[in-house]
């Protein structure tokens, strides 16, 4: 990416952020927090695909918040992830940002804006994925009554990938593809309602408009170039001798209502479903390598999802949260990896999965004299991906113990 | 997708079927105590977001054992009691750090700027973070910052 655009960029951010600076009250106290996260984890499908490479990771993660005003916080947070067996994968990332609300909590009406500017660096082996990310949001919500709660918002996202291309390590491994033209902007618009249905129930409702820039290829329009296998098509396109990237949007919406419940003071469950759909998804053919782990694309897709969540306190002194789901993607059509013989490295074709998840996560806080929050932390889940492409099929567990300390 | 389409109807149903249930059904009967006036759950884990939690550990003094209750007033001390002066806003905005009343500013538009199925979103398609160690309500752990 040139650099004039992502000094633009810092010059928006760095405008947006001194316009806010006078709103805040001056009589306040300017203080600073500060948070450590130290984490540990084992998991034995580090790909989520049928290779089952598992890995061991540590992961360090600090953030200092630093309130000038009582409206206002700026970010900084730093984290580093190191992977023992596949080092390539270890990455930092670094986040600066700030959150400005103007309103006060007792006011029917909340304003919560926000900008933050990251960046995610790999080593060497996985260096084409280095990205940068810019984010911007507005929100706002209303009470319109003790039970009924409205509230609506934008935001706006940019994924700029620094090392785009990177990834042609030698002329064998990718014969027939673009580079990664992984770049995307995206705009969101939401909107949702909360209200407490008497009692100890809520019911939430949220819908929300998006739209992804991106660059692709369109599909031919006869299929004379199509070759059945089995029950995979596979498509003599996508090909840089031939066809050419356009630029355009794909268009999505989803619905999602979600229950919550709570059984006494120590119980709180919720069911949440979400269903996205795209417009025209066939037209769009995305190069590179679409759904593999770090592509962008790989959380691009439309289907349905199906979750209940389970938050407890019965055991004294602990936070108890479990919960499953059920996942169906259908995405967006694009190169994949295979493992079936009689078929070449890579294939271009749909793919769906139905995915299960169960997890717990227990938690136990201390606060210490001194005024220090201390928090262990262990997860322990399990997922089973069912794919269109055998390829994608697995199962994967993983276990993560964690400290966080908060000053 | 028809699987998604078969789906949504019979979720949909659920889904109103168990609100309907809910809505009228004796909530003080299951929970063996009163329910509160002031519920809300705008972050959804079915926990009251209005209960009190005095030490911000993440759990409810109700269900907190290490919650100690404030010793009672200083009326037979003798002790002057300065606070008392003040109204309840006036001695929060006094005694509060920026931090502290950010806090409570955060709260009033809490879940305001989550969005449940952005393509951006951290667990895609989950339900929002629940752990900063990057694990999500959806189920499963982000691994060094990688969810998918």
């Amino acid at each position: 990416m040139p650099l004039r655009p992502v000094f633009d960029k810092a010059l928006v951010f760095a405008a947006i952020f001194l316009a806010l600076m006078p709103a805040g009250s001056p009589r306040a106290e300017i203080d600073t927090d500060f948070e450590a996260i130290l984490s540990h984890g084992a998991i034995s499908n580090l790909f989520n695909d049928s290779n089952n490479v598992d890995d061991v990771y540590d992961a360090v993660k600090t953030e200092f918040g630093f309130y000038p005003f009582s409206n206002l916080v700026v970010n900084v947070e730093n984290e580093y992830t190191y992977y023992e067996k596949t080092g390539g994968l270890s990455n930092f990332f670094g986040k600066g940002g700030f959150t400005f609300i103007p309103t006060r909590e007792e006011s029917p009406l909340s304003i919560y804006l926000t900008g933050l500017f990251g960046s995610r660096v790999y080593r060497d082996d996985f260096r084409s994925y280095n990205n940068d990310v810019y984010d911007a949001g507005l929100f706002l919500g209303y009470q319109v009554n003790s039970f009924l709660n409205l509230r609506t918002g934008i935001s706006y996202n940019e994924e700029v990938y620094t090392n785009e291309g990177d990834d042609r390590q030698s002329e064998d491994e990718i014969q027939t593809t673009f580079d990664i033209p992984a770049d995307n902007k995206t705009y969101e618009f939401i909107i949702g309602a909360n209200a407490s249905l008497g009692g100890f129930a809520a019911i939430d409702l949220e819908a929300g408009f998006e739209t992804m820039a991106l660059r692709y290829v369109s599909p031919p329009t006869d299929s004379m170039f199509d070759i059945s296998v089995g029950d995979f098509i596979l498509r003599n396109y996508l090909n840089p001798n031939k066809d050419t990237l356009r630029e355009g949007d794909l268009e999505a919406v989803y619905f999602s209502p979600r229950l919550s419940y709570q059984l006494g003071s120590k119980l709180g469950l919720n069911i949440i479903f979400i269903y996205r759909n795209f417009k025209n998804p066939d037209r769009i053919i995305i190069p590179g390598l679409s759904t593999r782990f770090l592509s962008p694309w790989a959380a691009v897709y439309e289907g349905s999802a199906l979750a209940l969540n389970v938050k407890t306190f019965l055991v004294p002194g602990f936070i108890v949260t479990f919960g499953s789901g059920y996942w169906y993607k259908d995405f967006l059509i694009g190169e994949e990896e295979k493992v079936r013989r009689l078929l070449p490295d890579f294939i271009i074709t749909d793919r769906h999965d139905e995915q299960n998840k169960v997890y717990i996560s227990i938690q136990k806080p201390f606060k210490l004299k001194s005024g220090l929050h201390l928090e262990a932390v262990l997860l322990l889940d399990h997922s089973h991906n069912q794919s269109s492409n055998d390829y994608y099929d697995h199962d994967r567990q993983s276990i993560s113990a964690a400290i966080n300390l908060r000053i | 997708m028809p699987l998604c389409l078969r789906s949504l109807k019979a979720v949909l149903y659920v889904f109103l079927s168990a609100a309907v249930v809910l809505c009228f059904s004796p909530a003080s009967a299951t929970a063996g105590e009163p329910a509160p006036t002031d519920f809300a759950d705008f972050d959804g884990d079915g926990i009251n977001d209005n209960a009190a939690d005095e030490d911000g550990d993440g759990i409810p003094d109700a269900a907190d054992p290490d919650y100690q209750k404030p010793p009672p007033q200083l009326e037979s001390t003798g002790l002057v009691d300065f606070s008392s002066a003040l109204s309840g806003s006036d001695f929060d905005e006094k005694l509060l750090t920026n931090s502290e009343k950010f806090g409570q500013r955060k709260f009033g538009a809490r879940a305001l700027s989550t969005s449940r199925c952005g393509f951006t979103s951290d667990d895609c398609c989950g339900s929002g973070k629940v752990l900063d160690i990057g694990v999500t309500a959806g189920g499963g752990a982000c691994s060094g910052g990688i969810c998918h």
